[in-house]
């Protein structure tokens, strides 16, 4: 529980009207446009500070007071290279009781995000955390379930809906929202996300299948490390780089880089508040442990709109958004005559929530948030499903489970490595 | 038994070993595969593997140079099990023999999770065996949360009661996890609306002040304000107009009221052309090249106009010497049914239900160009009166000139004298020019002596001569007194739908 002082400093972040005009020794316009000064300043504590991690330390102005990792290596390096002043853990849970951080940061593997954003919502924190949103569909609802309950704010680290030129379409997402919904392409839409409409499957996140067993460096808690993914013999290659081609803690390139690609394709098909309604694979015998590659993955909605996930690369013409009336390819070039100044003159869709600091001083719901991101995660985690079982399957997109397939539900929500729990 | 016949039985059991041991080997070669479908039949075949076939498989899994075949091929056949229910109990007492035969960690950890993915309750009494072991206690106990049925929870609940730590911990971890319930998802209402549906009511436009003046935060202020793009009229270019100052909302004020004008040419004149000028260097983000473009483009082009808040006619018009008999504010210069013809958002609007009767001209005209928009609703039926007396029938007492939305399916079978533009009932119009419903059309009529011309959309639908096209009778055999009318008032004249008008001016020829 946040200690009366921690609620009372955060009161007067929320309550004061003088927000923006604090008590200063400094006159503002001194300090420069842009820049905010510490007293206003929001806090945060990351738990994960090896690769990705440390590309959160930046985020939104806001300081890093706390950090926590397993790894006492990269623990350390990270504390000094924050010039010592920050509060250092080997236990997250330590971390999210703090009552000077604000937001959680989860920059781990994917396989302890959703235990994390509940620790953290239950302790009353906001939560800003790594893609993909969680390993499994259960641990997703769970976490959409917890942030509803605490009334926290909720992002992830995806951001392709809001901001910057998504990949090989050259363009913000914003103008191809806006060609959707004027229905100039027609509909159902089917979009193709392959190489050759500049989207990259990353498939050298591939995990090695006859792993020998090798010493626990020193300086690494393996078993933390682990944490509710099964006990199997250290390797290096399991944690730290490499992690994304193990099963047990994400899933190749497809959970690398799926919710980058799929986030953005199921908010400009109005889609975030279901899923589709069947997964199609076509791959190569997946290995328990190891995740491998994929051919094509492709998801059919209840309205007929398909998303294509194509890790073969064959079709150089394929257009990105293919609809009964028009098309549109990489680099956004369509048969559209003017299409840019069609779309200029389009209505803006629904403004978004795009600065996390806002959503958290004024408790308004982030652009990509807990719902709509367990929504983009969960196509993942279907693929994911069935390419492990090596079938299609059939998805019912309210329930969310499978239908008519056990063995694919047992997949949902498996229990994890005691003490861990979700 | 004999020395001999002890010997043969020994050689038979080593071939039939032998014998299988290859099988499995054969069969795990094909393992992983490149195509689900290619193995089908190889699965198949697996269905009616013997014991000593499936216990080859399993030796294979304590072997290190085999094992990765094995891990393949076992877990695909566990998948083809699974989607075949019959096959489930058969495969899992297999599964239950060869736990009991290997012996390395890697083989009896795979083994175990395989009983989880099976599901079925024939693992439940082996597994429940492995929760008294300190290394195997967690994937057997999580087995049998996979397995999820009241035996498997009953098996584990008894176990806990003799459990001591480690062992109790994760057979409480499982316990847990299967009293768990994940919540129902249900779909989630869409907040934040403001609630009314009719956009072109000026009601709207107060409802969005009030909101704005009690939002707090920037959120809901730039939420409030993309509202205001959806109502088309100058009052609200003018109120997004309000936001140019405020440094949260500038930018998006100035992007609304670029496509607002860009979307509706009628949004002209002094103030708007001011705002829209204050509004262009503000334009940034995506569209911004674009947007400024066309803006730039527009303002060019947009005509100075005079003191009438909506512009009705332009410069070369006022040049040439037209007059206008609506600008939209006033029906000062007309008499008639004002109460069927109303004023709404700056355009004459016909009220069916209010009231019958037409809306004329105040004075009288005998040549003249008559310049006017109109926009239908589906299957609207009205008229524009020429030269025609304020009682009786206009068609007949004067001349009418239909104005019909000829798309609509009821019209499909009309003479051609009586679809738009035609002079009813003597000179049909030609068709096809019309816009859409819901769309504003640009019409001229220039009658001059005898001489009718009817321009639509830029396209001549009709040139003709009264006096030449009655002179043997009219095309629909009546009397058409009104043709020989020198002058009258021009009058718009309802039939019971609703139809709009605006810009309406004219000269005297």
């Amino acid at each position: 529980m946040p200690s009366q002082e921690s609620k009372s400093r955060r009161s007067f972040l929320r309550n004061s009207t003088a927000i923006a005009t604090g008590f200063f020794i400094v006159p503002r316009h001194v300090l420069g446009r842009g820049y905010i000064p510490p007293s206003d300043q929001l806090t945060k504590g990351i738990i994960g500070v090896g690769g990705m991690g440390q590309g959160h330390i930046p985020y939104a102005g806001t300081r890093v007071v706390a950090i926590c990792d397993v790894d006492k290596k990269h623990l350390n390096e990270v504390a000094n290279s924050l010039g010592g002043g920050v509060k250092t853990f080997h236990d997250h849970i330590e971390l999210i009781a703090l009552p000077e951080v604000d937001i959680v940061h989860i920059a781990t593997p994917p396989h302890w995000h959703g235990i994390m954003a509940i620790e953290a919502a239950k302790a009353g924190k906001d939560i800003w955390c790594e893609k993909p949103m969680t390993r499994t569909i259960g641990e997703g609802k769970r976490v959409v379930e917890a942030v509803k309950q605490y009334g926290r704010m909720f992002r992830l680290n995806t951001w392709f809906r809001f901001e910057d030129n998504f990949y090989g379409m050259k363009t913000k997402v914003k103008p191809i929202k806006k060609l959707v919904d004027s229905g100039l392409l027609g509909w159902p839409l089917t979009v193709t996300v392959s190489q050759h409409t500049g989207f990259d499957w990353k498939f050298y996140w591939v995990g090695k299948t006859q792993l020998e067993t090798q010493a626990v460096p020193e300086t690494l808690d393996y078993d933390r490390w682990l944490g509710p993914a099964p006990f199997k013999p250290y390797n290096a290659h399991r944690v730290h780089g490499t992690f994304r081609g193990y099963w047990d803690y994400d899933g190749g390139g497809l959970g690398d880089m799926g919710q980058h690609y799929l986030d953005p394709i199921q908010y400009f098909l109005g889609k975030d508040d279901t899923s589709p309604v069947s997964v199609e694979v076509d791959a190569e015998q997946q290995h328990p442990d190891a995740c491998g590659t994929f051919r094509k993955i492709i998801y059919t909605y209840a309205d007929g709109c398909k998303i294509i996930l194509d890790g073969e690369a064959k079709d150089a013409n394929v257009p990105y958004i293919e609809g009964p009336n028009g098309k549109v390819f990489n680099g956004f070039k369509s048969t559209i005559p003017n299409l840019e100044d069609k779309i200029a003159m389009m209505p803006d869709p629904e403004p978004q929530v795009t600065d996390f600091l806002e959503s958290v001083r004024y408790r308004k719901t982030f652009a990509l948030n807990e719902s709509n991101g367990h929504r983009s995660c969960t196509i993942i985690n279907m693929g994911k499903i069935a390419l492990q079982l090596g079938r299609n399957l059939k998805f019912d997109p309210v329930a969310q489970v499978f239908i008519g397939d056990d063995e694919a539900n047992r997949l949902i929500y498996p229990a994890m490595r005691a003490p861990w729990i979700i | 038994m004999s020395k001999k016949f002890n010997f043969y039985i020994l050689l038979t059991c080593l071939l039939f070993s032998v014998q299988a041991q290859q099988t499995a080997e054969q069969v795990s070669s094909l393992f992983p595969y490149q195509k689900s479908a290619s193995v089908e039949s190889e699965l198949t075949k697996m269905d009616a593997w013997s014991a000593k076939d499936w216990r080859s498989l399993f030796k294979m899994l304590d072997d290190d140079s085999l094992k990765l075949k094995a891990t393949y091929t076992v877990y695909a056949y566990v998948h083809h099990a699974n989607s075949n229910a019959a096959l489930v109990p058969a495969t899992t007492q297999q599964v239950v023999n060869g736990l009991k035969l290997v012996k390395s960690f890697y083989a009896k950890d795979y083994l175990i999770q395989i009983l989880g993915t099976l599901g079925s309750e024939i693992g439940i009494a082996p597994l429940s065996k492995y929760l008294k072991d300190p290394v195997f206690v967690g994937p057997a106990a999580r087995a049998l949360a996979a397995i999820g049925s009241d035996n498997a929870k009953a098996t584990l609940s008894s176990a806990l009661l003799k459990a001591a730590e480690p062992q109790k911990m994760h057979i409480k971890a499982a316990l847990e996890h299967m009293q768990f319930k994940l919540p129902e998802m249900k779909s989630e209402d869409k907040k934040g609306r403001i609630g009314l549906v009719n956009f072109q009511d000026p009601r709207y436009l107060a409802k969005v002040q009030e909101q704005m003046e009690q939002a707090k935060d920037p959120v809901s202020k730039r939420s409030i304000l993309s509202q205001l793009e959806k109502v088309t009229s100058i009052s609200a270019l003018m109120e997004t107009a309000k936001y140019l100052d405020d440094p949260v909302l500038k930018n998006q004020a100035a992007s609304i009221m670029a496509r607002m004008a860009l979307r509706d040419k009628t949004l002209r004149g002094k103030s708007p052309r001011e705002a829209l000028e204050k509004a262009l260097p503000l334009i940034i983000g995506t569209d911004s090249i674009s947007l400024n473009k066309l803006l730039k483009n527009y303002l060019r082009a947009m005509p100075y106009d005079e003191i009438i808040t909506a512009v009705v006619m332009s410069d070369e018009e006022r040049k040439q010497g037209f007059e206008v008999l609506f600008d939209g504010t006033n029906l000062d210069k007309w008499i008639g049914n004002k109460k069927g013809y109303a004023i709404e958002d700056n355009v004459i609007i016909t009220h069916p239900v209010l009231g019958g009767g037409n809306l004329y001209t105040a004075e009288e005209y005998s040549d003249f160009e008559y310049r006017f928009e109109f926009q239908l609703t589906p299957g609207a039926n009205n008229g524009l009166g020429i030269r025609t007396p304020t009682e009786g029938d206009a068609a007949y007492e004067g001349m009418e000139l239909q104005i019909l939305d000829n798309e609509a399916p009821i019209y499909d079978k009309l003479k051609p004298y009586q679809y738009h533009g035609s002079v009813y009932g003597v000179i049909p119009a030609k068709r096809g020019y019309l816009k859409p419903t819901g769309e504003w059309n640009e019409q001229t009529v220039v009658v001059k002596g005898s001489k009718v011309k009817v321009i639509l959309n830029g396209q001549v639908i009709l040139e003709g001569d009264i006096m030449e096209a009655s002179k043997n009778g009219t095309a629909d055999g009546r009397n058409h007194p009104g043709l020989m009318n020198t002058k009258g008032h021009i009058g718009f004249l309802g039939y019971g739908d609703v139809v709009r008008f605006r810009n309406i001016r004219i000269k005297k020829l």
